[in-house]
């Protein structure tokens, strides 16, 4: 299925084709599919630091994806 | 720009000029204000021990969210110097006003409510409100002195004096929502017999800037920086409560008395969970805790019955009364929130206390009823409220607990040291105690190697900032060298990043010089021994920074 990832500051060394400008792909990713298997599918490891955002809501590592989505990586956050 | 000094015992207010070359205001006033003023032997409830509210050095402009509000003085908590700042809508209009502290000393036995407004400031009897919760003291507030009123007021808590008081401002729906929470400041402003400031800038407007087209320019700046920092949207989308998972994944998450860093039920706290809530009851994210913020990443609570129940239902507030507590029931956190903003508690305190309980059988985690109970005991004034009022050290003390979660007296908040080692350093040496908001930091969490130089970079940052008023959120704006034009243009000087960093060092020699005097020094200066030896899950981290490089944090 294809999906969209948006990764910014320092993730944006993950994203596939770097030739290209811009933040935002396309992804092609084999269903069933969660969060999890993205960053995996990216090469990104699962302990680097971050925030993820699935559509308008946060990103959970189990949450399943489906056709459409878009899977943003933002860089740390802190406090609360 | 003036300061104002109440003597409570004599019913005085002298208004005294404050000079544009004296570059201080918020945390940097009380921390100066402490050291020409305090006594850092007095007793933190002594009439002689000032309790000092001070907005920020950019209140009342048009920079973006610059209203923070400061309040502090010596802690009946940790027994040190103590700032604590909230939101809300107060230090805008004491900015506009011209005030840049007020300093209260001695003791009224009749609670009074000091009204400021652009005629001056006076002292009126409190009446009605005394041993009201907050909510409705604020409503019989606005009714006496009109709606436009931003109020600043203790809850029972603070006038019993205990240790865990807050001091809580109103937010722009006229709640007393925001709270300046940690080490006691609401019992400092109780010890002196006031209840509440009401502050009324009515037509007056922004003030101007010395050099008003470089202020201009400044603040574009500022706003268009936090504006396109992509975090905005995640803390407007999703609120602070997206640290649930965040600290979650990386096992920082305090769960069940600080024994575990990842809560298995975390799915009932998170940021979807409410997100979802709020859509189905009427609640709403993204709410500006004061006027001009433009990261508005504060959520409104609604009940099943589309009810408001509680607002700035914060991360800290979630993580220490949910999964600290074995706790996974939103609406049962939700409670909490609300019944700690009637009382002026500090959720977080609060938290740790109700957790130690356990390991005397006094509490069984996930027991949401029992916790919610031992807070009513804190409204009625019992003497087991009282004990969990005073804070986690009190409530370990009396009951014979040995495993305490604190720092310099102060509990330890929801980012977990043994996982967040950098953080930990701050918790571990900030002349605050064990403060979150101190100084961030965040990288390569599970390496004790180099976290003292992150920690002393970021604490310096922080003071620096806690001067101006500006939310911590503002670092989407990064950098001194963004906030410091800020600063240069309204005052008209010449003030540069370098200066924003010498601030903030002065303000830490201050703090930590008058923590000596109060017999608290670089021994106190670390994490309880416990968190050296007892690994947390599931990283099986334990804090294993050396004593010997967190005594060089304060080289400077």
């Amino acid at each position: 299925m294809q999906i969209e990832i948006k990764l910014l500051a320092h993730l944006k060394q993950y994203l596939p084709a770097p030739d290209s400008t811009g933040n935002v792909r396309p992804l092609e990713i084999a269903e069933p599919a969660t969060v999890k298997d993205v960053l995996e599918k990216l090469g990104i490891p699962l302990d680097v630091p971050k925030v993820i955002m699935l559509n308008d809501r946060q990103g959970i590592m189990d949450d399943e994806v489906v056709p459409g989505d878009r899977v943003t990586l933002f860089p740390p956050v802190g406090g609360g | 720009m003036s300061i104002l000094k109440i003597d409570m015992s004599k019913k005085e207010i002298v208004k005294e000029v404050f000079t544009k070359d004296n570059l201080v205001g918020g945390r940097a006033m009380i921390d100066y204000l402490l050291t020409e003023y305090g006594s850092p032997t007095a007793h933190p409830l002594s009439p002689e021990a000032p309790f000092i509210a001070a907005p920020g050095l950019l209140a009342g402009t048009s920079a973006p969210q610059s209203g923070r509000m400061s309040f502090g003085g010596k802690s009946p908590l940790t027994g040190g110097i103590k700032e604590a700042n909230s939101g809300g809508t107060a230090g805008d209009k004491l900015g506009r006003l011209g005030i840049r502290a007020i300093m209260v000393q001695g003791k009224s036995d009749q609670w009074q409510v000091l009204k400021i407004n652009a005629e001056g400031a006076v002292l009126e009897p409190a009446g009605d409100i005394v041993g009201m919760e907050n909510y409705p003291a604020c409503e019989k507030l606005r009714q006496r002195y009109g709606k436009k009123i931003s109020v600043i007021i203790i809850g029972p808590a603070g006038e019993m004096k205990l240790a865990n008081s807050t001091v809580a401002v109103t937010d722009p729906e006229d709640r007393p929502a925001r709270h300046a929470g940690r080490g006691g400041v609401g019992a400092m402003m109780g010890s002196k017999g006031l209840k509440a400031i009401v502050v009324d800038s009515g037509g007056v407007s922004l003030r101007k800037a010395a050099d008003p087209d470089a202020f201009k320019q400044a603040v574009k700046v500022a706003v268009e920086t936090i504006q396109n920092n992509p975090l905005r949207e995640v803390f407007h989308s999703l609120g602070t409560n997206v640290c649930i998972d965040v600290d979650g994944d990386r096992g920082s998450l305090p769960t069940r008395n600080h024994r575990h860093g990842a809560f298995e039920k975390r799915r009932g706290l998170s940021a979807n969970t409410m997100i979802e809530l709020n859509n189905a009851r009427g609640g709403s994210m993204g709410n500006a805790c004061m006027p001009g913020c433009i990261v508005q990443c504060s959520p409104i609570f609604h009940d099943a019955d589309g009810n408001h129940v509680t607002s700035a239902l914060e991360y800290e507030t979630v993580a220490m009364l949910g999964a600290n507590l074995g706790i996974d029931d939103l609406d049962s956190v939700a409670r909490m929130d609300r019944r700690c903003d009637e009382l002026g508690l500090d959720t977080i305190e609060v938290g740790c206390a109700i957790g130690v309980l356990n390991d005397v059988g006094l509490f069984e985690f996930g027991d949401a009823p029992r916790a919610e109970a031992y807070i009513e005991e804190i409204a009625q004034g019992t003497p087991m409220g009282r004990i969990i009022g005073s804070g986690v050290t009190q409530t370990a003390n009396v009951f014979g607990i040995d495993r305490i979660p604190a720092v310099k007296g102060q509990g330890i908040p929801a980012h977990s040291a043994r996982s967040l080692k950098g953080w930990g350093v701050t918790y571990a040496t900030s002349p605050q105690g064990a403060d979150h908001t101190a100084g961030v930091v965040e990288d390569d969490p599970l390496n004790p190697v180099g976290q003292v130089d992150r920690s002393r970079t970021s604490q310096i940052f922080t003071a620096a900032l806690d001067a101006t008023g500006l939310c911590m959120f503002t670092f989407l704006a990064g950098t001194p060298e963004i906030i410091a034009p800020m600063v240069a243009a309204l005052y008209g000087v010449g003030w540069t990043a370098a200066d924003f960093e010498e601030l903030g060092k002065e303000m830490l020699r201050q703090e930590r010089a008058f923590n000596i005097k109060a017999g608290i020094g670089p021994e106190a200066d670390g994490l309880p021994d416990w968190m050296r030896t007892d690994p947390l899950p599931p990283t099986g981290s334990v804090f294993d920074v050396p004593k010997k490089e967190i005594d060089e944090l304060f080289n400077f």
